[in-house]
């Protein structure tokens, strides 16, 4: 099967796993049907548990050639998986690995669970990991497209809440807007625009070394791996944007940074955890932050006709803010 | 019959002298060559202790620092960790050393230290990875001048005993 999504799992992840799991994996894609391939969305590693693959339809678990008996994972292959995802440098990695997570080249992505060990009720150091979840990125340009004209205030996109489940698109909504903005979209008359990413987790723009895997528009500045409160004050700054993009705001330290990157001037375009306006409002800072901050519209998200499914764009009037923030 | 004898004198007295030449220059080489490793792994450590680059690349600066042996070490190292073809970092050390062994004049104490490098790239947090190689660093620190001291009492002698021994057994034997 030749599909270039495809083609990059193939050539840019799969090497990246240890021989004894490499083949199989390699083998079921080759067999499987393209709507299966298509639809992959993650690969779960787990010690002593066959490798399974997740698709948008159902989970399918890795088997041994020939023999029809599961194919179980050993920790060798997680600890020769995570040194060659690491290029035999995993302490050039531990910030991220201390957040439970590694940036792969393409924008895929590795959450990691271990042994932790802690340090003032921080992460310090991962070790002995047992369970490794490789989302495979799908950047979807366009996906943005229909959204864009809906929150817009000047031509320009305006303060907007996007919020949904885990696993609903947020990030890839998030990013795309990011790139209209920044290139501009004649079609719905948005003008380009100075864009700053704050990507703490490199999920947005899914930096590696540096440079952007994902396309995020080329009048786009990202500070990759630079935490959300210190990032935007910093991009504000040195960067002078238009719009700030961040994923999943949440926290007080986010709330006081974003309350004054907006006191700037600057449009912020950012996401949150929740199943609706309701559930946003229900969380104390997030429900400070949408009282607060004059966010123009919510964007909700859900995976009811597969992930990315825009539910509602509500303009963030008070009566969108629901009763309970009143 | 006569002129045999002194072509084997002649030859004699050459091969004593070659081996005493090249027993003296190993036992001058040997700290240049523990001095190369040092400088090499201070400049690992900055890379990876403040730089916090791949280990390959680490390696690979390394080996463009040094000439000889030691930057060829270091050089193969870095190669068998890009193909990925080796399980584990430690490993491309070894097979790295492995490689350039015959070319080293490294006794087997410094081997030994050079070797116990290996364990030290699996460790995940680069502050530990530091404190090794400063371990290490030490170590073959104090190799070298032990080193120094044996190449300053033994190389010229053993420079002599080579000549000086081919001319006493040929005397014997003519």
């Amino acid at each position: 099967m030749t599909h270039a999504w495809f083609d990059g799992v193939k050539s840019q992840v799969l090497p990246l796993l240890a021989p004894r799991l490499r083949q199989p994996l390699n083998d079921w894609m080759e067999q499987a049907s393209s709507q299966a391939v298509l639809g992959m969305e993650e690969w779960r590693l787990r010690t002593g548990q066959p490798p399974l693959i997740i698709t948008s339809q159902r989970d399918y678990p890795i088997m041994r050639g020939s023999c029809n008996t599961p194919l179980m994972v050993e920790s060798e292959d997680l600890e020769l998986t995570l040194q060659l995802m690491t290029r035999y440098s995993p302490y050039a990695h531990q910030e991220e690995m201390r957040h439970l997570f590694l940036a792969l080249p393409g924008g895929h992505r590795v959450g990691l669970a271990g042994q932790v060990l802690s340090e003032n009720g921080s992460v310090r150091l991962l070790q002995h990991v047992s369970s490794m979840n490789i989302r495979l990125a799908r950047s979807v340009a366009g996906c943005a497209q229909t959204v864009i004209g809906r929150i817009l205030q000047d031509k320009r996109p305006a303060s907007t809440l996007i919020i949904s489940p885990p696993g609903c698109g947020k990030t890839t909504l998030l990013r795309d807007l990011a790139r209209l903005s920044s290139n501009g979209f004649d079609k719905e008359g948005v003008v380009a625009s100075r864009v700053g990413i704050v990507d703490e987790r490199s999920e947005v723009a899914a930096c590696l070394r540096g440079i952007p895997q994902h396309d995020v528009g080329m009048n786009t500045d990202v500070l990759d791996g630079c935490p959300k409160p210190i990032g935007m004050g910093l991009m504000i700054r040195c960067m002078n944007p238009e719009i700030i993009v961040v994923d999943e705001i949440g926290s007080p330290q986010d709330t006081e940074a974003v309350l004054d990157a907006l006191n700037a001037g600057v449009r912020l375009l950012t996401t949150a955890h929740g199943q609706d306006v309701d559930d946003i409002m229900q969380r104390p800072q997030l429900r400070r932050l949408t009282q607060t901050v004059q966010f123009s519209h919510f964007v909700i998200l859900s995976r009811r006709r597969g992930p990315g499914t825009i539910e509602r764009i509500l303009p963030a009037t008070r009566d969108a803010r629901g009763s309970k923030s009143e | 019959m006569n002129a045999i004898r002194w072509i084997g004198a002649v030859l004699l007295v050459g091969a004593g002298s070659l081996w005493g030449y090249v027993t003296a220059e190993a036992l001058k080489r040997r700290p240049e060559q523990l001095s190369s490793f040092q400088r090499s792994l201070e400049l690992v450590k900055s890379e990876v202790g403040y730089g916090l680059v791949a280990l390959s690349t680490a390696w690979e600066r390394a080996s463009r620092q040094e000439d000889g042996p030691v930057g060829e070490t270091f050089r193969q190292a870095a190669l068998l960790l890009n193909t990925g073809e080796v399980e584990s970092a430690q490993r491309a050390w070894e097979l790295g050393l492995q490689s350039q062994v015959a070319n080293l004049v490294l006794c087997r104490e410094d081997l030994e230290v050079l070797r116990g490098l290996g364990p030290v790239l699996m460790l995940m947090s680069s502050q530990e990875q530091c404190r090794h190689l400063e371990l290490i660093c030490t170590r073959l620190r104090m190799l070298e001048s032990a080193a120094i001291k044996h190449a300053t009492r033994y190389a010229q002698l053993t420079l002599n005993l080579g000549i000086l021994g081919a001319l006493a057994l040929t005397i014997v034997l003519l």
